[in-house]
């Protein structure tokens, strides 16, 4: 019974939160459509969005397999980020000494400019999907190292005397109070992480990929524009950003799913 | 019916309560704030205390000290097995056997009622079946079997505190330490709570000291009331309860009790409360 309950909450979920972005889409593509009609916009700077469509529909395959190319280049980042940086928040967190040692360099990770080091990942890791993936690690997981540290900071020190008084170890300390606790706060930076590895996926393709078959959609783009296939361009960069959302949304989805009964982020949005 | 099932194996066992000894304990924090000043109490082995006093005097201080959580600058508190003295002396405090309820229930937000109940057996590594069994038992004792299931954020503030409470009992505490735990309840929710917690100290026999704002409270639960004075805290009164050990709700109507209400009243008022 409770995986029923669950599902039709789910249900309700979906119908609630992914309702109203449908109806402001389909305005928006309404409107745009309208004005290049009305204000005759050449079609080198803009497409229409029928003619996206069109684009879509008659030639899917390249752009649909670079977007699959890209989705699990960026996965992958993803799934670095979430896993190296919830680590490094717990031995971050672990002590003063520690957190005040190698802190400051993480902040390096937040602020070093992708663009240019993407030549020297190729040049580390040679041309391919390896250093792809490091650029879409190396955008994407700073949120999850600030917000895993917060969170594991943030414990109701009540509850930490409560783990005391029994005598519970530092490792059942960690997993039963510390990191359950911060949950919230890792998704949170999951969630943000999310949208910057499909970001840094696609800048590090501009830099690093072949334009072969599996060409992703950073590389796909560059020659959409070169050879003045704007329609095919804009395609493109609309698949990228359903890919961003699609990652979001199952971030969300997990953080619902996951919190739903106690957490007061994820309460009131279904039941 | 309610409480029924678990006293059965309470009550076969004599009083098991710890004696606590405070010498001398002295707690000032960084910063200067002295919230214990040579703080003397002797508690023998299963007496119930009320603790009384201002706000901020160092009543929780105090708990925290014979909790363990927290150590003196100076002076000593202990935690003694009455009947085996020497051994207690040897290791020391009995940390083992000490529960503690805050003001707030403070549980694991997400887990039911059954597993924040279960908690701290299984952090003391008691086996899955048994920890399980032990927490069902304490919820039957508080009167919450129905919510075994439901999270805490599912109950209301009395419920969030018999769980705490439960979760107190589930190791069969040899002391209990509570602080204001009833405070933030109704009157009526309130006095219910206390007449099943002054049930289970007659029925388990342990050592209790309740801290408590109200002296309504600490007169009926207490056979015994300490009175702190401004902070920091120095022990400013000392008053025997002497009302019988059977107390039934409307002990609160009758005259001696309201006495001895007045008489903590004028105490506390004198000590600056
Ligand atoms: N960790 C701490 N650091 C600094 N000062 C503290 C700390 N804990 C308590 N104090 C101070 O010590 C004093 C006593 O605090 P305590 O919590 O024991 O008071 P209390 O008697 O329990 O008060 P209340 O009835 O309001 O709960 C207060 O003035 C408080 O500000
Ligand atoms: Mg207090």
């Amino acid at each position: 019974m409770p995986w029923r309950s669950a599902l039709n909450s789910t249900l309700k979920w979906l119908f609630r939160s992914a309702l109203p972005p449908t109806v402001t889409f389909i305005v928006i593509n309404l409107l745009w459509e309208a004005s290049i009609h009305v204000f005759k916009v050449p079609r080198i700077l803009v497409p229409k969005p029928s003619e996206v469509y069109l684009a879509l529909w008659h030639e899917p395959e390249a752009l649909l397999r670079g977007t699959f190319s890209t989705g699990v280049t960026a996965l992958l980042g993803f799934g670095l980020s979430a896993v190296i940086g919830v680590a490094a928040g717990v031995v971050l967190s672990s002590s003063r000494w520690i957190e005040r040692a190698f802190y400051p360099f993480t902040v390096f990770l937040q602020t070093v400019p992708l663009v240019a080091i993407a030549p020297l990942l190729v040049v580390w890791f040679e041309i391919g999907k390896k250093p792809v993936v490091v650029a879409a690690f190396i955008v994407s997981v700073f949120p999850v190292i600030v917000n895993t540290m917060t969170g594991l900071r943030s414990v109701d020190p009540a509850l930490i005397d409560l783990f005391r008084l029994y005598g519970a170890s530092p490792l059942s300390r960690l997993f039963k109070l510390r990191l359950p606790a911060a949950l919230p706060n890792i998704f949170t930076g999951l969630r943000i992480a999310a949208g910057l590895a499909v970001i840094g996926t696609i800048v590090g393709e501009l830099f690093a990929s072949y334009a072969d078959e599996n060409a992703g959609i950073g590389m796909l783009v560059q020659s959409y524009q070169k050879e003045g296939d704007l329609d095919f361009a804009f395609a493109a960069v609309g698949l990228a950003s359903l890919l961003g959302l699609l990652m979001f949304g199952s971030i969300n989805l997990a953080s619902y799913i996951t919190l739903r009964r106690w957490h007061a982020s994820e309460q009131g949005r279904a039941v | 019916m309610v409480a029924s099932m678990p006293n059965a194996s309470t009550t076969s066992q004599p009083a098991q309560g710890v004696a606590v000894t405070v010498r001398g304990a002295s707690r000032v924090f960084e910063g200067g704030v002295a919230a214990l000043k040579d703080v003397d109490i002797a508690i023998p082995a299963g007496q119930f205390v009320a603790i009384l006093g201002p706000s901020g005097c160092g009543k929780s201080t105090l708990l925290r000290l014979v909790a363990g959580l927290d150590r003196p600058q100076a002076g000593t508190v202990q935690v003694e097995d009455p009947r085996d003295a020497d051994n207690a002396k040897r290791r020391g405090p009995i940390r083992d056997d000490i529960a503690y309820v805050f003001q707030d229930a403070h549980l694991l937000p997400w887990r039911n009622v059954l597993r924040n109940v279960a908690l701290p057996l299984e952090l003391k590594g008691v086996d899955r079946a048994t920890r399980l069994a032990a927490a069902r038992e304490a919820i039957e004792t508080v009167g919450l079997t129905d919510a075994a299931t439901r999270y805490p954020a599912q109950l209301s503030g009395g419920m969030r505190m018999r769980v705490s409470l439960a979760r107190a009992l589930v190791t069969r505490p040899r002391i209990l330490l509570l602080d204001e735990p009833f405070a933030a309840l109704d009157e009526l929710t309130r006095q219910r709570l206390d007449e099943q917690l002054y049930g289970l100290w007659r029925r388990g026999g342990m050592t209790v000291l309740f801290v408590t704002h109200s002296l309504s409270e600490a007169a009926f639960l207490g056979q015994r009331a300490v009175v702190f004075s401004k902070r920091p805290a120095r022990v400013a009164a000392d008053i025997m309860i002497d009302l019988p050990l059977d107390r039934p709700a409307d002990l609160r109507t009758e005259r001696h009790f309201n006495e001895l209400v007045l008489q903590l009243h004028r105490t506390l008022e004198r000590e600056g409360g």
